[in-house]
């Protein structure tokens, strides 16, 4: 690309644009080239209008108004620019600096094991709520059904108690009921209360990516500058 | 103080981009020169691509490569015709701004009447909103 400067400014353009591409990483392929050749254009262009007579302190001093590959990259804009690529990124950076500043751990098997083992944790959460509030569910309901047949059909349930091993106990019908019924109450309000639970975790779960949004967001409209 | 020119500037800058792009179209060297000749501002040079290009994601400027006679090819800026209207909507709002900078300056100088002229800028100012 640099065969229009002799062999030494060549290098040094080289150089400046090796500089500029390794600004560029993460952007497409396609928005990288077309910078790089508008930058090369623009030293060219600003080489040939330039009178110094030294070939070298030209093109130095082109470069160096210029500025530095940060300035033409820079800004705003560089978002905007080559934009998606980065964005898109940007997040998982966080999420990995995130996670070596709370754990030591480089965002690699062990930010992917680490983040396993927390999903586990929490499905097993759900899961285990969710087998107690069945197993209170259909256990009370089951003691409601036979404290009720013991009521109404003294000598069925018997019959039906000593099949199964269940201890014939007729006293206290009503207390059993009660506690059979607070029993089943219990599980069902489990189950009510499994809403909540899901969108409290929804809430914890999702904290980590809003608060990176909002980071993120804050870091957008300062480069902006529409935030001080 | 310099992040405070700086910050001015890289506003003020995307509207003199605007200005020179209005009269003619410009590759970005011929762009510099056109904003830098007629005055002594020092302008880092590569600052203005990242100026052209977020005009160009937001559909204000419009690029082509075109062969160079001599050299490599330049990528030609213009305004687009939403370009040139929002153009138009910046610069009514930047003399706006402007005279209220004069203005303001002025009733610094004359010390004896400091309330009165401070106070129709401020009315300029909640009139804007």
């Amino acid at each position: 690309m640099t065969n229009d400067f002799n062999p030494a400014v060549g290098k040094i353009v080289d150089d400046y644009l090796r500089r500029l591409r390794g600004h560029l990483k993460g952007f497409p392929n396609k928005d990288q080239d077309e910078l790089v050749r508008e930058v090369y254009s623009h030293i060219y262009e600003s080489f040939t209008q330039d009178s110094a007579h030294d070939e070298i302190d030209r093109v130095l001093a082109v470069l160096s108004r210029l500025g530095e590959p940060e300035a033409v990259v820079a800004d705003s804009v560089a978002a905007s620019m080559v934009g998606m690529g980065k964005r898109k990124r940007l997040p998982l950076y966080i999420l990995g600096g995130l996670l070596m500043g709370l754990f030591g751990l480089p965002l690699g098997a062990g930010g992917a094991v680490l983040f396993l083992g927390l999903a586990i944790g929490i499905l097993a959460f759900i899961l285990i709520y969710y087998v107690t509030a069945t197993a209170l569910t259909v256990s009370g309901a089951l003691g409601v059904l036979v404290t009720f047949l013991k009521w109404i059909a003294p000598d069925f349930a018997l019959q039906f108690g000593v099949e199964f091993g269940l201890h014939p106990d007729f006293e206290s019908l009503p207390v059993r009921l009660v506690l059979a019924f607070l029993i089943t109450g219990l599980g069902l309000g489990m189950f009510w209360g499994g809403r909540y639970l899901m969108k409290g975790l929804k809430f914890i779960v999702g904290l980590v990516p809003r608060k990176i949004k909002t980071i993120w967001d804050r870091r957008r409209l300062k480069k902006a500058g529409l935030m001080p | 103080m310099d992040n405070k020119i700086k910050q001015l500037r890289k506003g003020v800058l995307e509207l003199a981009i605007m200005s020179s792009l209005n009269k003619q179209s410009h590759y970005g060297y011929s762009l510099v020169k056109s904003l830098s000749v007629e005055n002594d501002l020092s302008l880092t040079e590569g600052t203005i691509y990242p100026i052209l290009n977020r005009l160009s994601k937001e559909g204000l400027v419009q690029s082509q490569w075109v062969e160079s006679r001599q050299g490599p090819p330049r990528k030609y800026y213009s305004l687009t015709s939403a370009g040139k209207s929002a153009f138009a909507v910046l610069i009514k709002e930047f003399r706006k701004l402007e005279t209220m900078v004069v203005r303001g300056e002025e009733t610094d100088a004359s010390a004896e009447m400091p309330a009165g002229p401070a106070l129709d800028v401020r009315k300029e100012l909640s009139d804007d909103k």
